[in-house]
């Protein structure tokens, strides 16, 4: 994996507070070969990160305001999952059905494109460690948009009105995944 | 090489109503206005709380249900639900009361460009009262038109919205306080209230008679409601 692919954003939990500073590292893979592996390792602890299908993301943007939607959580020990890379997927998902959130954005056992994550790796030792377990190609994240799937995430979404077309659909999945808690 | 998007918050920015103070910021690098409700010393401990926090979900919900019909609103981007924080997006374009005044500079055109103002803002009316959601709040301040287009018409303020069980009534307070509005704010502008509501009965024909029907009644009576028996 050649350094630059990846990209390092700076997360605050609270947007008022300063001082609470993190990061998010986050890598594209595409072709990937070995995604049961991985999700085998991801379930005995032996990675921690967030592998997620990246058919279902369809700009960073959303990816990030999960993210720090889970860091937020974290900070205020309010997390519904084990760990912050769960709760980072279970975040990405309209549901509040933990397993349900988990197996329809975590990285499925056919997956061939993965966007992974993980916390708190500012120079990216993590990342490169993380990069030799997955048989595939990293490249960079502009390509996210020629993978997103319009078809797998308006289904994932649960959104049909015709009125919402790809040009306003991430208004409408961020307000869904940010205020699950919220309605109902 | 690494791009850092950190979260920014202008505190010169600052904007005070009567529920809540805005402030522009930049959250993980996209624009975006945090709306803060914040307590009310003079109310009861209790009920500030719950009162705030009411309004923290009703408007949650409302952009929501709007967003869901297809109804143009900014997407909410982070919620604090203990300190009544909502980040949302920052939509640019002067709102709709900004717009209609500067309007009035061009005379010719003015009726056509207003009409179809009117007629767009009717549609979307209905559409949120046809899923039963109530906006509570309609005037011209709430609404904002996207970069000076009026035919990308977003809807503010959710906070006073209501949904679930809803009459005909209140779809037709709802409009009510809108003409009201409009009359109050703005001067010769009884054709934009008439193409609000062609607009409005323009989407749905059996909805836009019942409401049109109350509306007359609400006209003659006020906004509230007799209590007689």
């Amino acid at each position: 994996m050649s350094p630059g692919v990846s990209r390092c954003y700076e997360l605050q939990p609270d947007p008022y507070d300063y001082t609470q500073r993190r990061a998010i590292r986050i890598c594209l893979f595409v072709d990937v070969e070995n995604a049961s592996e991985l999700r085998g390792k991801l379930r005995t602890g032996e990675i921690d990160a967030a592998l997620v299908r990246a058919e279902l993301i369809i700009e960073p943007f959303l990816f990030l305001a999960a993210a720090n939607k889970a860091v937020y959580q974290y900070a205020h020990n309010r997390m519904s999952t084990r760990s912050l890379a769960a709760e980072l997927i279970y975040s990405l998902s309209p549901s509040r059905n933990i397993s349900d959130s988990l197996n329809t954005f975590g990285v499925a056992e056919n997956s061939r494109t993965i966007l992974a994550a993980v916390y708190d790796d500012e120079k990216g030792s993590k990342m490169k460690k993380l990069a030799k377990q997955i048989k595939g190609r990293a490249v960079p994240l502009d390509y996210l948009k020629e993978i997103s799937n319009f078809k797998l995430i308006r289904r994932a979404y649960k959104i049909y009105d015709p009125s919402i077309t790809l040009d306003n659909i991430d208004e409408e999945i961020l307000t869904r995944m940010i205020t699950k808690e919220c309605i109902s | 090489m690494n791009t850092a998007y950190n979260s920014l918050l202008d505190p010169d920015s600052l904007r005070q109503g009567a529920e809540a103070k805005l402030y522009d910021c930049v959250y993980l690098g996209k624009p975006a206005i945090l709306k803060e409700r914040f307590s009310k010393k003079y109310r009861h401990e209790e009920l500030d709380k719950r009162l705030n926090f009411a309004r923290l979900r009703a408007e949650i919900r409302g952009i929501n249900k709007a967003q869901q019909v297809g109804v143009k609103a900014p997407a909410i981007y982070f919620v604090d639900t203990n300190r009544h924080i909502l980040i949302m997006e920052r939509v640019e374009g002067p709102t709709a009361k900004d717009w209609i005044e500067s309007q009035r500079q061009r005379a010719e055109e003015e009726f056509k460009v207003q009409a179809k103002f009117g007629e767009v803002l009717g549609g979307e009316i209905a559409k949120i009262h046809l899923s039963g959601l109530i906006h509570g709040d309609l005037t011209t301040s709430n609404m904002i038109v996207k970069n000076g287009d009026p035919g990308n018409l977003h809807l503010i303020d959710f906070g006073l919205a209501n949904s679930g069980k809803v009459i005909a009534e209140d779809k037709g307070v709802d409009l009510y306080v809108l003409e009201r509005a409009i009359q109050a704010t703005h001067i010769n502008c009884e054709h934009i209230v008439d193409a609000i509501l062609n607009g409005y009965k323009s989407v749905n024909a059996k909805q836009g008679e019942a409401v049109m029907a109350r509306l007359i009644a609400i006209r003659l009576r006020g906004r509230k409601r007799d209590m007689v028996g």
